[in-house]
């Protein structure tokens, strides 16, 4: 347990140190992938059930925190993204690097409408979705490409044994396939 | 009823931890104090790495342009551009001095302007979350950067502090859908709010319908909510929609400010 969460840690720090610096310095100005959303399908693939639930929240509330704008929003969004990543593994093998590319993409579009949509009703920040589809996609399909590569590294230095789940925290059904 | 709330768990706390955001959310905008905390926590723990990559990255671009690229006419460009940024700045600065000159003739008063006074920093970083417009800057308390710190490039406005540590400081740009700047029209006075839309353009809000704004009108800074001084270029008028029944014009303004190219911005000391 406490391997798994330093492992997680570490690569959550590296995360947003590579979408704040690194890749904005080498391409300005352009959309970055979403690391938080990656993390997100990967507690939803590896640890599942409420626990991961609240993960993928104190994770999306550490990213709010690092925007050091409002609190909530993009917790509220991998909240979201981590329920879709559930449904659809409950329906599709998550096994092969294209559904990994799925999911990532469908959470990452997921989260970032979460987020414009809460900025639109709590705060009436004038955010156009309309506007913002394009680069909705551009990020989803960003994050959809790196995601089968740090998911399978994810994978490769955790084990399911890391994180047991308890049979009172099975929440899912009995056909979900996950990644080995 | 436990087997109903067992089967369902998942979903019900979901729904607990999304009507939380929102709580979250509503709390934070009226006690800002909270996330602010939290990012000069975060800013503090990326600060260092920011500005040792950011050394790192200026010395092999610097390597890159010097040596292996176009030698000089790199060096030829940036004294270009730095000129012509030069007599841009002073030329709004001019236009300014000579309307405000031509007023005070006219009520027969007398005013100084005051020199802008701040601190020069890098910026190192932006924001990790692609929702919000905001860059890292290489200044924080020891150098005197305080939150709500204008932040300039030459004499175009480029945002407000608005988390700020020891050694760095985090900078709204005036792009982000949460920034707001009180202004005027250069040319005819005329007040308006220039409000970020999380884009490349403003749209400036609230000017009357009795006021007749062009395309190619300057925008500058009233200097009446408190954080930027009177006269700070914000940008220029691309399109103006005339109020048919409104009130108000539908104005958008092209910011003056390259924000895809920063590196060096100007934090102004802030005037009690």
């Amino acid at each position: 347990m406490i391997r798994f969460l330093t492992i997680f840690a570490l690569v959550f720090l590296a995360g947003i140190f590579v979408q704040a610096t690194l890749l904005r310095t080498l391409v300005p100005a352009a959309p970055a992938p979403d690391f938080t959303v990656v993390l997100v399908c990967f507690l939803a693939l590896r640890v599942g059930g409420v626990r991961g639930l609240l993960g993928a929240f104190v994770l999306g509330l550490l990213a709010d925190f690092a925007s050091a704008q409002f609190l909530g929003p993009c917790a509220a969004g991998a909240t979201v993204a981590y329920l879709l990543v559930v449904f659809i593994a409950s329906h599709m093998y998550a096994d092969r690097a294209f559904s990994l590319a799925l999911l990532a993409f469908m959470s990452a579009a997921a989260k970032s409408l979460v987020y414009v949509v809460m900025l639109q009703t709590v705060v009436g920040a004038q955010v156009s979705i309309s506007n913002m589809l394009g680069t909705i996609a551009l990020e989803a399909l960003l994050t959809a490409v790196i995601a089968p590569f740090l998911l399978a590294l994810l994978f490769g230095m955790t084990s399911s044994t890391d994180f047991a789940r308890s049979p009172a925290n099975e929440t899912l059904p009995l056909r979900i396939r996950r990644v080995r | 009823m436990t087997e109903i709330l067992r089967r369902h768990s998942l979903s019900l706390t979901a729904l607990f931890l999304i009507g939380l955001s929102f709580q979250l959310m509503g709390s934070s905008v009226r006690h800002p104090e909270l996330p602010r905390a939290g990012g000069r926590i975060i800013l503090s723990l990326l600060a260092p790495v920011d500005n040792v990559f950011h050394e790192i990255s200026e010395s092999s671009s610097y390597l890159w342009r010097r040596y292996l690229w176009l030698i000089d006419v790199q060096d030829q460009n940036a004294d270009l551009r730095g000129r012509v940024d030069a007599l841009e700045s002073l030329n709004s600065r001019l236009l300014e001095f000579e309307s405000e000159n031509e007023r005070l003739r006219q009520l027969l008063e007398f005013k100084t302007t005051t020199a802008l006074e701040g601190s020069v920093a890098t910026v190192v970083g932006r924001d990790p979350s692609n929702w919000t417009f905001t860059v890292n800057v290489d200044r924080g308390l020891r150098d005197g950067v305080v939150e709500g710190s204008a932040v300039v490039v030459g004499d175009a406005v480029v945002g407000q502090t608005t988390a700020v540590t020891q050694t760095n400081s985090r900078v709204q740009l005036l792009t982000d859908g949460l920034s707001a700047i009180s202004t005027i029209v250069q040319r005819n006075r005329a007040p308006g709010i220039a409000e970020g839309m999380q884009g490349k353009l403003l749209r400036l809000r609230y000017v009357e319908s009795q006021y007749k704004v062009l395309p190619g009108d300057r925008i500058i800074t009233s200097g009446l909510d408190g954080v930027y001084p009177k006269g700070l270029l914000v940008g220029v008028v691309t399109e103006v929609r005339q109020a048919e029944r409104g009130l108000f014009h539908t104005i958008t303004v092209q910011p003056s400010a390259d924000l895809t190219r920063l590196e060096q911005v100007m934090i102004l000391k802030r005037s009690e």
